[in-house]
C-alpha cells in the first residue's frame, strides 16, 4: 500500500515544482534579460576607456574618478541632488496640509477630491511640462501679469530656463502622488485614538505632534520612493524648462549617449543607479518593505 | 475659544486645499484648453477669437496621428505582456515565506526603485550591444521592465488581504486548483487586476524617458511632442489641440472607471 503511494507523492511534488517554475520563470528570465544583463553590460562599459563611437574594452577606473574630480560632472550631480531635495521637501510641505484636510477634516469629500486631483496627471506628463513653458516663459503669462500689475517693468528671466522652473514643474508633476500616501496614512489612524486623546484633554496641536506626525512616517518614506528617486533621473523637465542652472544628471547622460560616448554615459548611469539603490536600501532598512506598498 | 480656533484652522485648510488644486494643479491645463481654441499660433495673453482651426490641423499632421497610434499599440502590448508575466509571481510572493521569497521580491522590485532613465539607458546599450535595430518593439520590451514590478506592487497587497478560507472551502468541496482559481480567486481580485492593467496602460502611454532611449524612427506621443517643441514652427497650437483631446478622453475614461468601482486608482 505505502509503496504504491510513493510515486504519486513524487509526481505531485514534480507537478508542484513545474507549476511554480511555469509561474515564476517568465518574470525571472524577463528581468534578467532586459534589466540585469543590460545593467551588467552597462557596468562593463562604464569601466572602459572612453572613445567616441566605439567601446575600446580597455578597462580602467578613470571614468569614476573623473565623475568626482571634474567640475562639469560633479557640479551637475550636486545640482541634481539639490534640485530634487528642495522639490521633495517643498512637496511634503505643500502636500501634507492637503492630505490632512482631506483625511481628517473633510473625509466625506476626500476620495472624490483626490480623484479630481489625480485625473489630470495620470496621462499627461510631457504635456504639462510644456504647459508650464507658456506660464513661466520670458513672454509668458506670469511675466505679463507682473508687468500689468506694475510690479516689474521688464520681463523677468529668472522664472524660465532655470533651477526655479525645474522645481516648480517637479512639484506640479508629483503633487498628487505625494498627497495620496499621506492621505492613506492619516485615514488609517483609527478614530478611537483621537477620541481617547481628546478625552484625556489633549489639544489639537498636541494630537498632531504626538499622534498624527509620527504615524505619517511611512508616508514620508513612500515619498522618497515615489518622488525623490524617480526625479533623480529626470530629464524631460530640465531639458524643456531647465536651461543652464537647471541642468541635471539626466541631461548629461543624454548628451554623452547622443554623442555616442558610451563609456561616460554608462558611468553616469551606473553612478545614478548605485546612488538610488543605496538610498533605497537605507530606507528599507529603517522602515521595512511595507512602505513600498502605500501607493 | 478652542472651538473657534478649530473652525478657523479648518477654513484655512479648506481654502488652501481648493486654491492649490484649483489654481496650481488645474491652471496649466486650463491654459492648454484656452489656447487650443484661441485664434493665434502664439502664446500671447490676448483673446483673438474662437477657432477650431487647430483641431482641424491635427488631421493634416500624419506624424502626430502616427505617434498617438504608436503609443496606443505599445501600451496595449505592454499591458498584456506584463499582466501575463507578473500575475503568477504576485501570488507566489504573497503566499511564500522565507529567504528565497525575500530575494525574489527584491529581484523583481529593484527595476521599480531605480530612476526610469536607468532602464532606458541599460536597454539602449543592450540593443546596441546585440545589434538590434531600435523600433516600437524594442521600446515596448523596455516598458515591460518597469511594468512587471508595477503590477506586483499593485496586486500583492490585495492578494494578501484575500481570505484563504474561501479558497480552502472551495477545495474541500472538491474543486480542483484551476476551478478554485477561476471561480473564487479571480472574481475576488478582478478589480485589482483591472486597476493594475489600467495603471500599466496609462504609465506606458505616458512614458517618456524609457521610450526616448529605446525608440527607433517611429515615435510615441510624448517623444513626438518633445521632438517638435521649439523646432517646428506653428506646431504649438496643434499640440495644444491634441493635448486637449488626450486629456479630455483620458480624464473621462478614468472618471468613469473610478465611478463604476472598476479600478482603485489610489
Amino acid at each position: 500500500m505505502s509503496n504504491s503511494l510513493e510515486p504519486e507523492g513524487v509526481f505531485r511534488r514534480f507537478k508542484y515544482i513545474i507549476k511554480y517554475l511555469a509561474g515564476n520563470l517568465p518574470s525571472l528570465a524577463y528581468l534578467l534579460l532586459l534589466f540585469y544583463l543590460p545593467i551588467a553590460i552597462l557596468f562593463a562599459i562604464s569601466l572602459t576607456r572612453p572613445r567616441k563611437y566605439i567601446v575600446t574594452w580597455e578597462f580602467t577606473l578613470e571614468n569614476y574618478v573623473k565623475v568626482f574630480l571634474e567640475p562639469t560632472y560633479y557640479r551637475v550631480l550636486w545640482n541634481t541632488f539639490v534640485i530634487v531635495s528642495v522639490a521633495t521637501i517643498l512637496l511634503i510641505v505643500v502636500a501634507y496640509p492637503i492630505a490632512y484636510y482631506l483625511a481628517r477634516i473633510a473625509p466625506a469629500i476626500g476620495d472624490k477630491l483626490l480623484l479630481y486631483m489625480i485625473i489630470p496627471v495620470e496621462v499627461n506628463y510631457l504635456i504639462r511640462i510644456y504647459a508650464w513653458r507658456v506660464i513661466l516663459g520670458e513672454n509668458g503669462l506670469l511675466n505679463m501679469l507682473l508687468i500689468s500689475l506694475g510690479i516689474v517693468e521688464k520681463p523677468l528671466t529668472i522664472f524660465f530656463y532655470s533651477w526655479f522652473a525645474v522645481v516648480i514643474v517637479i512639484i506640479h508633476e508629483y503633487l498628487p502622488y505625494v498627497v495620496v500616501p499621506f492621505y492613506l496614512n492619516l485615514r488609517g489612524i483609527p478614530r478611537e485614538i483621537y477620541e481617547a486623546a481628546m478625552d484625556l484633554g489633549a489639544t489639537r496641536l498636541q494630537i498632531i505632534r504626538t499622534i498624527v506626525l509620527p504615524m505619517s512616517k511611512p508616508g514620508l518614506l513612500s515619498v522618497i520612493f515615489i518622488v525623490f528617486i524617480p526625479t533623480l533621473g529626470e530629464f524631460a523637465i530640465p531639458s524643456l524648462v531647465g536651461g543652464q542652472t537647471g541642468l541635471m544628471i539626466g541631461n548629461l547622460i543624454d548628451r554623452y549617449l547622443s554623442q555616442f560616448n558610451l563609456a561616460i554615459g554608462a558611468t553616469l548611469s551606473f553612478f545614478l543607479l548605485l546612488f538610488s539603490i543605496i538610498i533605497s536600501a537605507i530606507m528599507i532598512r529603517i522602515f521595512g518593505y511595507e512602505a513600498l506598498y502605500t501607493r | 475659544m478652542g472651538e473657534a480656533l478649530d473652525k478657523l484652522i479648518s477654513y484655512c485648510l479648506a481654502a488652501y486645499t481648493f486654491i492649490v488644486i484649483g489654481f496650481f494643479i488645474y491652471f496649466p491645463i486650463a491654459i492648454l484648453y484656452v489656447y487650443s481654441v484661441n485664434d493665434t499660433p502664439y502664446f500671447i495673453p490676448e483673446w483673438r477669437g474662437f477657432t477650431l482651426e487647430w483641431f482641424a490641423k491635427i488631421v493634416q499632421r500624419q506624424d502626430l496621428l502616427a505617434s498617438i497610434w504608436n503609443s496606443l499599440i505599445i501600451a496595449v502590448f505592454v499591458t498584456c505582456i506584463s499582466m501575463a508575466i507578473a500575475i503568477p509571481p504576485s501570488f507566489y510572493l504573497v503566499r511564500r515565506r522565507g529567504r528565497i521569497r525575500d530575494i525574489y521580491f527584491l529581484y523583481t522590485i529593484i527595476p521599480f526603485i531605480v530612476p526610469w532613465i536607468i532602464i532606458g539607458v541599460a536597454d539602449y546599450i543592450l540593443f546596441w550591444y546585440l545589434g538590434i535595430e531600435k523600433s516600437l518593439m524594442t521600446a515596448a520590451l523596455a516598458h515591460v521592465v518597469y511594468s512587471i514590478p508595477l503590477v506586483i506592487i499593485i496586486l500583492t497587497p490585495r492578494i494578501y488581504s484575500l481570505d484563504p478560507a474561501l479558497e480552502e472551502a472551495s477545495m474541500d468541496l472538491g474543486a480542483d486548483e484551476l476551478t478554485t482559481f477561476k471561480n473564487i480567486t479571480l472574481p475576488l481580485i478582478a478589480p485589482s487586476i483591472a486597476s493594475a492593467a489600467i495603471i500599466t496602460f496609462a504609465w506606458s502611454f505616458d512614458n517618456f524617458i524609457v521610450s526616448y532611449f529605446t525608440l527607433g524612427n517611429e515615435l510615441t506621443w510624448p517623444v513626438w511632442v518633445f521632438s517638435v517643441i521649439g523646432k517646428v514652427p506653428r506646431i504649438m497650437p496643434v499640440i495644444n489641440a491634441m493635448s486637449v483631446i488626450v486629456i479630455t478622453v483620458s480624464s473621462i475614461a478614468i472618471y468613469i472607471l473610478a465611478k463604476k468601482g472598476l479600478t482603485e486608482l489610489i
